[in-house]
């Protein structure tokens, strides 16, 4: 007699998705260090570690726009993901860190990007 | 500003789940979900002497609330009366204040896609006749509601005299859902 109905446990709140934005955030930032530490070391262009910067750049944007779509459709709401940056409470991880710097992370990115 | 605060009385209980009926017709509680529930544990005991543990869960209007502290847009909020609440235009469904309560008081309505859980009937029963639809059901008056800022309230003297716990105190949350323990054995449940 312990359940009288239905059950009282969520389970698991943050699935397989979280799972995969978390994976697609590290590749992001890892093709970013890998492209840059190549291009730093080897500033004359030499083939083919040219290749680990073109990779980088191309790997970079597009792992981490990916993860954060997942993260958005993740939500239960995702059209209103937009309050994310409306109301803000310094004192929550996920909106002091999480979003605010993967999103700057997101957009500056790029910009670095450029200046290669 | 009243501190709204229960008692819940587990020598009274019988685990008869009115409250839980109140609760989910009061606020339309969808099939499957629940803002309250009484567990039933047991039996305990050798054969004549058989008992029953109850235990209720809801929220806890923790004083010191993790579910409001983790909310990234502050859709979980404490109101004036120390009620915990969802602010459903605000919430973006990330569920942390689901994942982050320590009592699982949580569920995530399937029509409005935002959490829920008891906010002591503030806008339903609470505001109609002054308690929460689960304290007016029950039959054996095992549910006292009162506010602890005011110092005639009855609740005062119950929590003075009878000895009493709230869940999970070593996280230091403050619920003000104070348990009075049944007496066979002490403090059954944590």
């Amino acid at each position: 007699m312990n359940e009288i109905w239905g059950s009282y446990e969520l389970g698991l709140v943050w699935g397989w998705a979280i799972a995969l934005y978390l994976f697609l955030a590290g590749l992001s930032s890892g093709a970013m260090m890998c492209a840059l530490s190549v291009e730093w070391l080897n500033p004359s262009k030499k083939k083919p570690w040219d290749a680990f910067v073109k990779s980088g750049v191309l790997i970079a944007p597009l792992a981490i726009i990916a993860g954060l779509l997942i993260l958005v459709f993740d939500l239960t709401k995702p059209l209103s993901f937009y309050q994310l940056f409306i109301h803000y409470n310094f004192a929550s991880v996920m909106s002091a860190r999480g979003d605010f710097v993967a999103f700057l992370y997101a957009f500056v990115r790029p910009l670095c990007d450029f200046a290669f | 500003m009243p501190k709204y605060a229960m008692i819940y009385d587990a020598q009274k209980c019988i685990g008869c789940q009115s409250c839980t009926i109140a609760c989910k017709s009061e606020n339309n509680v969808p099939e499957g979900f629940f803002r309250l529930q009484v567990k039933i544990k047991g039996p305990f005991g050798t054969a004549p002497k058989l008992h029953f543990n109850f235990e209720r869960h809801s929220c806890e209007m923790c004083e010191n609330t993790p579910c409001v502290s983790v909310c990234p847009t502050k859709a979980s909020f404490m109101d004036e009366n120390g009620i915990v609440d969802i602010d459903k235009d605000k919430c973006v469904g990330c569920l942390y204040c689901v994942a982050a309560c320590p009592y699982k008081a949580r569920y995530v309505n399937p029509l409005t896609k935002t959490p829920d859980k008891c906010n002591f009937c503030k806008h339903t029963h609470l505001k109609i006749s002054g308690e929460p639809a689960c304290v007016s059901v029950c039959p054996t008056d095992a549910l006292i509601f009162g506010d602890l800022d005011a110092p005639n309230d009855s609740i005062h003297q119950i929590l003075a005299q009878k000895p009493h716990f709230t869940r999970k105190a070593h996280l230091g949350t403050q619920p003000k859902l104070f348990v009075l323990p049944e007496n066979k054995g002490g403090i059954s449940y944590e």
